[in-house]
Formats: C-alpha cells, sequence, structure tokens
C-alpha cells in the first residue's frame, strides 16, 4: 500500500513514466473501439457504456493530471476540453460509438504534447 | 532496550510520508472522480467525499511542502515556495466558503492540485523510483 501511493507519488514527479501509463491506457480504448468495430461495423451507431465508459473516464482523468504535470500552455488548452467531455459523461451516462472514438482521438492528441 | 532489537522496516521520512499520504489519497479522489455517478442520481449526487478528500490531499500537499524547509533554495525557488503555499490555501479557502461548487469545479481544483503538487515534488530531493512498476494507476 505504502509502495504504491509512493509510486503514484514518483509519477506525479516523472512526466516521462506518466505518459507510458497513459499511452497503455490508451491503447486499451483503442483496443476496445477496434472489437466493437469489429463486432458491429465502423458506421455502428451503437451506444456505449459500462465497463467501457468507465475506462475512458479513467483514461481522461489520468490524462487530465498529465497535463497539470506538464503544466505547459499547450497542455493547458486541452484542460478545458477534457473537462467538458467528463463532464457530459457524467451527464449523459452513455457515448455513441462515433463519441467514444472523439474522445480517443482527444487522448491521442494529448499523448503528442 | 533489547540491543538486538531491529524495527522491521526503515521508518520513512517525514517527506517520504507525506508523499505516502498524498499518493493515497489523490489515488482515492481519481476514483471518486471516474466512479461518481455510480453513488447515485447525478443531480443529487452528494460530492461532500469528494470535498472532503481534497481538503486532506492539500493538507498533505502543504504538509509536503513544509517538508521542503531545511533544503538549500535559490532565492526564487523560495518565491516559489511561497507562492505555492498561496495557492493551495486559496483552493482549501474555496472548498471551504463555496457550498455549491459542482463536479466541474471540483475537477478545476483538482487539476490546480495536482499541478501545484508536481511542482512541489521538485524541491528537494527527488523521489527514488519504487521497485514495483506495474500498477494500474486508477
Amino acid at each position: 500500500m505504502e509502495r504504491r501511493a509512493l509510486y503514484i507519488a514518483y509519477l506525479l514527479n516523472s512526466p516521462e513514466e506518466f505518459k507510458k501509463k497513459l499511452q497503455e491506457k490508451v491503447k486499451d480504448i483503442k483496443d476496445t473501439i477496434e472489437k466493437v468495430e469489429k463486432k458491429y461495423g465502423k458506421d455502428s451507431k451503437i451506444i456505449i457504456k459500462n465497463s467501457a465508459m468507465i475506462d475512458l473516464k479513467e483514461t481522461l482523468i489520468l490524462a487530465l493530471s498529465y497535463i497539470a504535470i506538464l503544466n505547459s500552455d499547450k497542455a493547458k488548452e486541452y484542460k478545458d476540453k477534457i473537462i467538458q467531455k467528463l463532464a457530459y459523461i457524467r451527464e449523459n451516462k452513455i457515448l455513441t460509438l462515433d463519441q467514444y472514438k472523439d474522445a480517443y482521438n482527444l487522448l491521442e492528441q494529448i499523448l503528442m504534447i | 532496550m533489547d540491543e538486538n532489537f531491529q524495527y522491521p522496516y526503515v521508518i520513512p521520512d517525514l517527506k517520504t510520508r507525506f508523499q505516502i499520504g498524498f499518493g493515497n489519497i489523490i489515488e482515492q479522489i481519481a476514483s471518486l472522480l471516474a466512479y461518481s455517478e455510480m453513488y447515485g442520481d447525478t443531480e443529487t449526487f452528494d460530492n461532500e467525499e469528494l470535498k472532503y478528500k481534497l481538503r486532506a490531499a492539500i493538507a498533505y500537499a502543504l504538509a509536503l511542502l513544509g517538508s521542503t524547509w531545511g533544503y538549500a533554495m535559490s532565492a526564487q525557488t523560495q518565491r516559489d515556495v511561497e507562492m505555492a503555499k498561496e495557492s493551495l490555501k486559496a483552493l482549501f479557502s474555496r472548498i471551504i466558503k463555496d457550498p455549491e461548487l459542482t463536479y466541474l469545479d471540483l475537477l478545476d481544483i483538482y487539476y490546480e492540485l495536482i499541478q501545484k503538487v508536481s511542482i512541489i515534488l521538485n524541491y528537494g530531493t527527488p523521489i527514488p523510483r519504487p521497485r514495483t512498476e506495474n500498477y494500474d494507476i486508477t
């Protein structure tokens, strides 16, 4: 428990390491999209919810933490975008596949900073 | 005292203990932010637990800042430390004084807090990398 907490503090002090963690989570989101597209088609109007939605929320919170650590003007541009996405998800609880992909694209942009 | 007595583990220094405390609480906050609507209806969701934990995290951040005392610092860093302290106090005060804080406001406070702490963690000695590195941090 203590070691885990210390590891979190370490990550907050290490943007490069934090980015690696974020990349792992973003890859999971990408995998989910690919699975859904494979099963239902790229233009599917399917609704994303439950665990896939929780994964996305966790990843967006992680991305928010990441840009806070980067503390640059470029990173700050993404702060409002992430907060808006989280607020929308909280309000609506579901996303269409297109909206889910849109959130994934935002995460990809953040990884490019 | 028994001369053969040994502590079961090395007691961490003060700064490390505050880092551990902060790491613990910030993880709980991130979970609450991610799972918030699971606690009930969005409209009636009570943010009190989130506010309480954010206040605790700010207190840990202030303690962390205090634990940097004694490290050699440039005049600029000393000014940065003072500014960070005032910013953290302002965040704490915002939570106490504004009863109408929304989920969006709390996300904003979370962001500001992480930003300040990541700066504070740079003061003093660097954090050693823990041996375990395969944690899922959310």
